[in-house]
């Protein structure tokens, strides 16, 4: 996968909003969630669009263990621990 | 002085080739077989996912929960760092009942292979870390 050269700076301010949850580093989690729910997306894309998922308007339902899972009618979720991302992704619905 | 046998295997995240152990090189596969199946099974995923909403706790979540668990202990399995807790990532994982899975899975026959493939990732990861205790 080769991406596109991102400033160190916006990388690190993109990753802040990643929790590593169960992963060994929040890098792990960001390129394990990509790969499951990133479709065609660059990894960068897949970040930024997961830190600026807007909570507003999405359906709220609470998960094990603290988690979050938020939704919108476009199937776009989020979850979210603590204020941190631990998966985003986009599910249209059948 | 032992001589380790190191394996060349593409990442399943990182995109490309990385020399591991033997063991390691299983885990990543396994990664990917994972992965692989998680995108197979999507028309069954949403329809799970539909199904569930309403309910407080649903099938689905446990299920994603069970893919974080496990595939967050997969992550210790590469590199030099060492879990802090490998008994407990044990526990958690085997928390889950693989067969209780599949039982409430009838109805979805495409996420079958996939929890089967997440059961055959704990088991290899599993393995890995009891090497660590």
């Amino acid at each position: 996968m080769i991406l596109p050269p991102l400033p160190l700076a916006d990388a690190v301010n993109l990753l802040r909003h990643w929790d590593a949850s169960t992963f060994r580093t929040p890098a792990a989690s960001v390129r394990y969630h990509h790969q499951r729910h990133g479709r065609d997306v660059s990894l960068w894309t897949y970040m930024a669009r997961a830190a600026g998922f807007n909570l507003r308007r999405a359906r709220r339902k609470p998960l094990p263990e603290g988690a979050t899972r938020y939704e919108k009618r476009n199937g776009e979720f989020c979850i979210k621990r603590k204020g941190k991302i631990v998966s985003y992704g986009v599910n249209s619905w059948p | 002085m032992t001589i380790q046998t190191r394996v060349r295997v593409r990442h399943p995240t990182r995109g490309r080739i990385v020399e591991v152990s033997p063991e390691q090189a299983a885990i990543l596969r396994q990664v990917r077989r994972v992965i692989a199946s998680y995108k197979s099974s999507e028309p069954e995923r949403r329809r799970l996912l539909k199904q569930g909403w309403k309910q407080k706790t649903s099938l689905w979540d446990e299920l994603e929960m069970f893919d974080l668990e496990v595939a967050g202990a997969a992550s210790w399995c590469e590199g030099s760092r060492k879990h802090p807790d490998p008994r407990k990532v044990i526990r958690n994982m085997n928390a889950f009942d693989v067969d209780g899975f599949k039982r409430r899975l009838r109805n979805y026959p495409a996420l079958t292979p996939y929890v089967q493939e997440l059961a055959n990732l704990r088991q290899l990861v599993t393995q890995y870390l009891e090497q660590q205790i």
